[in-house]
Formats: structure tokens, sequence, C-alpha cells
């Protein structure tokens, strides 16, 4: 990758001393352009607000559907008539926060991962933010790719799902 | 993909080697010849040699820039949406009738003008705008820029085009390229990569 206009790493904009910056980013944080110092967040808790962005979304959805008929289906489906790994998250999301579990299960079972990180996100935060858990550490490029490789396999696991629930496995 | 990418400008990695930090004690073993001398991770051989050391006058009033947040994208792109919604509104709004005998309801012209003129407002804004300036309207109102990913600079009205157009990839498998930057190293989309762009704030 050919990068010539960066070669040096972020400035900070605070004017403290080498060591304060350091042992900001060793606790996890950033520092931004107009002198705060703030965490990043990490990848779980991003995605759980996100969960909880489609919690709250999932409540309102069917009303919103109903009143205008609008819908939000699976392009690729449309397109070609297969389903792609995340067909069934909305009604699955929708069942889910109806308290149909089996229903949200045999939608779409990867919207209880995200369940879980939704649950978990706020307490982790509390918790980092209170100093009782450490801040969140970048993972280093062997966990990363461990990490690619596990989603990759999930997102598999879940198109076979659902090509087997949408019925498309059976045509073949 | 390697984490933290090669010569990361946003990346919000630790330091390789803080000043102040533990230094090779004399007599310690040295390494041989032709060994690598960069660690991994490290800046390139004299990238600081050439600089003032930090807290020299001039870094405190540096811009530091980081990669957009998904939110931050999310809400920038919310607004570039809105921006169409008056025309669109207006489209509905004068642009059909109803035939009085048969109950039916058409179309008319003002509704393909009304529309017509959003989509030209939307280019404007999203390719014009954000390609020159690097700021659509929505980017703007939250800070956030898109450049390249090799020159740092507004990409234009046609990448910015293009990258729209690239959208699609995000969109067809049930949208979830929009959400890579919750968990990708440079927070972009797959619209980013194929057409090598950054948000930044």
């Amino acid at each position: 990758m050919s990068e010539s206009w960066h070669q040096l790493p972020p400035l900070p904009a605070l004017s403290g001393s080498r060591g304060e910056e350091s042992a900001a980013y060793d606790r996890g944080a950033i520092l931004r352009s107009r002198g705060v110092l703030l965490r990043t967040f990490s990848v779980p808790e991003r995605l759980g607000g996100l969960g909880l962005l489609v919690a709250a979304g999932a409540a309102v959805w069917p009303t919103l559907t109903e009143r205008t008929g609008g819908a939000l289906p699976c392009p690729l489906r449309t397109l070609t008539g297969v389903p792609c790994p995340a067909c069934g998250l909305t009604t699955a999301a929708i069942a889910l926060v109806r308290g149909e579990a089996g229903a949200a299960f045999g939608a779409n079972p990867v919207i209880f991962g995200l369940a879980a990180l939704a649950v978990a996100a706020g307490p982790l935060v509390a918790l980092r933010a209170t100093g009782v858990l450490k801040p969140p550490r970048p993972f280093s490029p062997a966990q990363r790719r461990r990490t690619g490789w596990l989603c990759g396999l999930l997102a598999v696991a879940s198109w076979l799902f659902q090509l087997h629930r949408l019925g498309v496995s059976r045509s073949f | 993909m390697t984490y933290p990418p090669n010569n990361d400008p946003y990346g919000q990695n630790p330091p390789p080697q803080p000043y102040g930090a533990p230094q090779q004690p004399y007599g310690a073993p040295q390494p041989p010849y032709g060994a690598p001398q960069q660690p991994y991770g490290g800046p390139p051989p004299g990238q600081y040699g050439g600089q003032p050391p930090y807290g020299a006058p001039g870094y405190g009033t540096a811009p530091a820039s980081a990669y957009a947040s998904w939110i931050q994208r999310v809400g920038a792109y919310l607004i570039d949406g809105f921006v169409m919604a008056p025309f669109y509104i207006l489209g509905v709004a004068i642009g059909r009738s109803t035939d009085s005998a048969t109950g039916v309801t058409s179309v008319n012209a003002f509704f393909f003008i009304s529309y017509l003129i959003g989509l030209v407002v939307f280019g404007y804004n999203r390719w014009f705008q954000a390609g020159k300036t690097g700021q659509s309207w929505g980017k703007k109102a939250l800070g956030i820029r898109l450049v390249s990913e090799q020159t740092g600079q507004p990409i234009g009205a046609g990448m910015a085009f293009l990258r729209d157009l690239a959208h699609f990839v995000d969109g067809v498998i049930c949208y979830v390229g929009y959400l890579f930057p919750l968990w990708d190293a440079k927070k972009q989309t797959l619209a980013d990569k194929i057409v090598k762009t950054l948000v930044v704030s």
C-alpha cells in the first residue's frame, strides 16, 4: 500500500509531555484536536451499541411498515433469489424484542450474538469508565486475523442456514 | 490486511517507542549484521529524525485527525438524504392528481420535475461538493471529510459519483457493507475500499 502523504502517526494537539501522551495511549485513549481526552470504543462495544439501535428500531419498525407499506428487503435475494447471510435479521430482531425467542432463532440465530453484545455493552462501558476493568486495547494483527476468520466462518454458517431456511438448498 | 495498517495516518495505536522507555542496556547482545533493524509496526528509519520533538512550538496547534466514527458517518448520510426530502414531499403534494370520474391517482409533470430537482441537488451535494471540498453538507455538519487514501486530498466529483455507485456493494449484502466502519481498521465501507477513500474527522 502506497500511502505517501502520511508518514507520521497523528500528531497530538495537547501540549502535554510525551510521557503523558504515551501513557494516554497505553490507557487505550486517543487525543483529539479539541484538547479533550477521549477513549475509543472497542469493536464489541460498538457492535453492542449497534445492537441497542437495532433493538430500538425493531420496536418501532412494525408500526412504521404498517403505516407506510415500506419494507427492508434483501437486495441480493430480490435481484437473484439467493439469500445472503444477514437475511432474516429484521424478522429476528422484531421477534426478539417481542420476547419470541423461538421465532427469532428460526429467522436468524445471529441475532442472539448481537443481543448478547447489546446487553453487555452498557455494563462493559460503565465498568471500564469507573476503572473496574481496564480500557480496551487494540487487537494484535494475529488476534485480528483470527477474529476475521471466525466471523467469516460464522457468515458461511449463517448463509447455509438461510439457504436451507428459504428452501434454496432444496432446489439444487 | 494487517492491523495496524502500514503507515496508518489516523490509527489510534500506541507509538512504537515512547521517549523515556527503557533503552538497550550496555553489554546486551547486539543484533547480527543483516538482521532487520526495524521492528514491526515501527516507523521507517529516519522518519522522526528531521522532525521537531513533540511539544515543540507548532505541534500544539496541529490538527490531530482520526477516522470518522460510524455514527458520525450515519448522521452525515442521513442529513444528505434529508436534503432531498422537501423535493419529494413537494412532488407528492403537488405532483399527483386524482381523476374525479374514475378515482384513479396519477402523477403529473410536477412530480417528475420535483424529483429531478431533488436529484440535481443530491448530485451537487454528494458528488460535486463532496468531491471538490471533501465535505457534503452532512459531512460538514458533522465535521468529517472524505479524502483519498493515497493523497489525503478530496477525490473529485467523478470519484465521488463512482463511490456512491460502489455503495451498491455495501447494500447488496443486506446492507452489511455499511456496517463495516464498526469493525474495520480504517473504518471504511466496502465502497471506500473499492475507490480507496477514507472519511476522517
